[in-house]
């Protein structure tokens, strides 16, 4: 009996996670016009919308990657792999956040020859790659770039910026394995979410015996934030 | 635009009018967006997965593709609340174009759309020439756009295999996916190879691959399906049975799964599951376009096998509103009750039940399908009406002479009459006469007396309308005479529904496509 009290438990907390959602998504789409229409008017106001949207797609995003991680839990992550242009996939989640990041006046670069191809779940690593973006419109300065390559056996995707930088706490460098829990900050306000739903993305990405992993360093070509994932 | 929360479907319709939609029509369930793309063409589809109580974006999706409401041109975006994979993998021709998730803006979504039309645009040709049934040319094609690296390099690739298989060189095929699957454990190309050790009889290999695959990701529904069909064809129904009870564990929703599934536990005696999938099979099939008159009647002989008589008889009350405006399931309908009522002992409703098979059939004289006349020629014969069930018979041979599935079934008719000599005498005559008149035919053709011909095929086809070979053939006498004299309209409109018959009947008859072909040259002039 007491496993089934449970199961009801977090399926209603995953249903009140959706209608959240929605209702974020409402909010969202809302101020997206609203914003619009402060555009036509020039009105002084418009930033503040977009920080308010910002705040709203990191809730929703939070979101997003909690549904991820119960579905996981529930059952195993399953990954939807096809053969993608990597640079569809970058170019994406620039236009996601490029609005928003441009109201700041941070400059976005993109480093990605045409020609690569990869298997990779697509919307899994376009949720990572968008979960760092985002980050950036809080932590850079006045930059963002970000690049694919290959290295090897695996395509690396790179975003850096020329902000402070990753604390010592989150930094995770070298080839060391990742830790599943990764610790939770309540002083910084970090979840530590976005590191453990990029830890969950990469990992299960494998092929063969490789399997795949993220680094976040500090220094990078922009001398601040340098988030790479590793796809084998 | 699909959705049943309204504020989310005006903010996407204002996202659309802003970059320049001139026309859009709203639903909000299924069934209603079913009903409107039934009547009118759409170039872009957007669809919630979540559609509240009823049929979720996915059954949208394949009802439509199904019923062929959408052509490949147009753009099918499903609208997902995130980006976990809990939206099933139906078989790879049901995917939708694109997935988006909430909440999306004005710039992702525009940015979506372009790259999908430039998506759909750069595989046209390709597209085109499989079309024509040109695979050669199709290969071709795709090899030098491959070339070219386009972003949507994986739908060529996908194309390439398909064409490599459909063009039967199954070595090449083989080499092809082995080699894709060296980049990872791309699903498709784990199916293609699958198929390919499959037409090779390769079975257990088959097997070994579409478990892997399952194991790599367990709602690729597709590869249950098929590996059930392999194991089927291994002569392992209860391991068949076992596997897609896997699959509607994980996917539950899917009628004709539940149906197969239905019969194949059914065939394996095992009457638990059969009563549970197919009650699935018909609380699901309600309005849909995948209803069967099968799965009730095999439900209510179910139910009074274990004694649930008046549950049985209540199925069919049911199956017979559900079925009324559909000739074929109500006379199934019909001759099922018949047969529930003989079981039951209750001769004058069998009766009356059998009456109305007979009625709805006559009243409605085009055919069925081939166990539907079998059934309905055995209840005639054994009701006493041997004439009429006889003829039902002889043309139902006629129309399919050269398929020996049917032919076996009709065999197999009267074995169960107990009349297998006189069943063999008309299956032999019936074929003959048939094969005398293609070959009168076609001998008129040969001897270049085109318009004996056409005048021969005219009646030919009128005597078998749903004969494909008769059809095929009137279409190729036509063509000729065009190609000799002139083009003209009332043979074009000939040849025209006698591809169609073609097409119906058999939509991969061998020379249909280079009978289209044919028809296109000449309606070009």
């Amino acid at each position: 009996m007491e496993s089934q009290d449970e199961l009801t438990f977090s399926d209603y907390l995953a249903s009140t996670m959706h209608d959240t959602k929605n209702c974020l998504g409402m909010l969202y789409n809302t101020l997206e016009e609203i914003i619009g229409r402060c555009q036509e008017k020039q009105c002084e106001v418009q930033n503040d919308f977009y920080l308010l949207q910002y705040e709203i797609k990191r809730l929703n995003n939070d979101l997003i990657r909690l549904l991820t991680l119960y579905k996981a839990k529930k059952n195993q992550l399953l990954i939807n792999v096809d053969l993608h242009s990597v640079g569809d996939c970058l170019e994406e989640s620039i236009v996601q956040n490029a609005t928003l990041l441009n109201s700041r006046g941070i400059e976005i670069d993109l480093e990605c020859s045409g020609d690569l191809f990869w298997v990779f779940d697509y919307n899994l690593v376009l949720g990572v790659i968008d979960n760092i973006m985002n980050n950036t419109y809080r932590y850079t300065r006045d930059k963002v770039r970000i690049s694919a390559v290959t290295e090897g056996a695996f395509l690396v995707i790179r975003i850096e910026d020329n902000g402070p930088g990753y604390p010592p706490s989150m930094l995770r460098q070298g080839n060391s394995t990742i830790n599943d829990g990764n610790p939770v900050s309540f002083d910084t306000g970090s979840t530590g979410l976005g590191l453990y739903f990029s830890c969950l993305v990469a990992k299960s990405h494998n092929n063969g015996e490789r399997k795949g992993y993220f680094l976040t360093e500090n220094g990078g070509s922009l001398g601040g934030g340098c988030f790479s994932l590793y796809i084998p | 635009m699909i959705e049943d929360y309204d504020y989310f479907r005006i903010a996407v319709k204002n996202m659309l009018t802003f970059f320049g939609v001139k026309a859009i029509d709203e639903a909000v369930n299924g069934e209603e967006a079913i009903d409107k793309m039934s009547s009118k063409s759409y170039d872009l589809v957007m669809c919630d997965y979540n559609l509240g109580p009823g049929k979720d974006g996915q059954q949208v999706l394949e009802e439509v593709k199904y019923r062929n409401y959408i052509t490949q041109s147009t753009i099918f975006i499903m609208i997902t609340a995130d980006n976990s994979m809990d939206k099933f993998m139906g078989a790879m021709e049901y995917k939708p174009d694109d997935y988006l998730i909430k909440p999306f803006t004005r710039e992702t979504l525009e940015k979506k759309i372009k790259n999908l039309i430039e998506r759909k645009e750069l595989l046209r040709g390709v597209e085109k020439a499989i079309a024509d049934g040109d695979y050669t040319r199709a290969l071709a094609k795709c090899e030098s756009d491959i070339l070219k690296k386009p972003r949507n390099l994986a739908d060529f690739y996908r194309l390439k295999g398909e064409i490599l298989f459909k063009m039967g060189n199954h070595e090449e095929t083989e080499r092809f996916y082995t080699n894709i699957m060296t980049l990872g454990k791309l699903p498709w190309a784990m199916m293609g190879l699958a198929r390919v050790k499959f037409v090779t009889e390769r079975h257990e290999e088959a097997v070994g691959l579409l478990e892997k695959l399952i194991a790599v990701n367990n709602k690729v529904m597709a590869a249950y399906d098929f590996l059930a069909e392999v194991l089927k064809k291994m002569g392992k129904p209860l391991e068949a049975q076992k596997v897609l009870m896997r699959a509607v564990a994980i996917s539950p929703k899917e009628i004709r799964r539940q149906k197969e599934l239905g019969q194949l536990s059914y065939d394996n005696k095992d009457l638990a599951v059969a009563e549970k999938s197919l009650k699935a099979a018909v609380k699901q099939g309600k309005n849909s376009r995948f209803k069967s008159a099968d799965n009730y009647s095999m439900l209510a002989n179910i139910l009074i096998d274990k004694g649930a008589r008046e549950e049985g008889i209540a199925v069919l009350n049911h199956g017979h509103r559900e079925f009324h405006n559909d000739r074929e399931g109500a006379i199934q309908i019909a001759m099922s009750e018949s047969m529930v009522y003989t079981r039951l002992d209750r001769r004058d409703k069998a009766k009356e039940a059998i009456d109305r098979a007979v009625d709805i059939a006559r009243n409605h004289p085009r055919k069925g399908s081939a166990k539907v006349e079998i059934d309905l020629a055995k209840a005639l014969i054994l009701r006493g009406d041997a004439e009429t069930g006889m003829d039902i018979l002889r043309r139902l041979i006629q129309n399919n002479h050269e398929d020996t599935e049917v032919l076996d079934l009709v065999r197999q008719a009267f074995r169960d009459l107990r009349l297998e000599v006189e069943g063999q005498k008309l299956v032999d005559t019936a074929v003959d006469e048939v094969i005398a008149m293609n070959n009168e035919g076609a001998r008129l053709v040969r001897e270049g007396d085109l318009e004996k011909a056409i005048t021969y095929f005219q009646k030919a086809t009128e005597v078998l309308p749903d004969n494909k070979i008769i059809n095929a053939n009137a279409a190729y006498a036509h063509i000729l005479y065009m190609q000799q004299n002139k083009p003209n309209t009332a043979y074009l409109i000939k040849v025209r529904v006698y591809l169609d018959r073609v097409n119906r009947l058999d939509k991969d008859y061998k020379d249909l496509q280079k009978l289209r072909s044919m028809y296109k040259m000449l309606m070009l002039g």
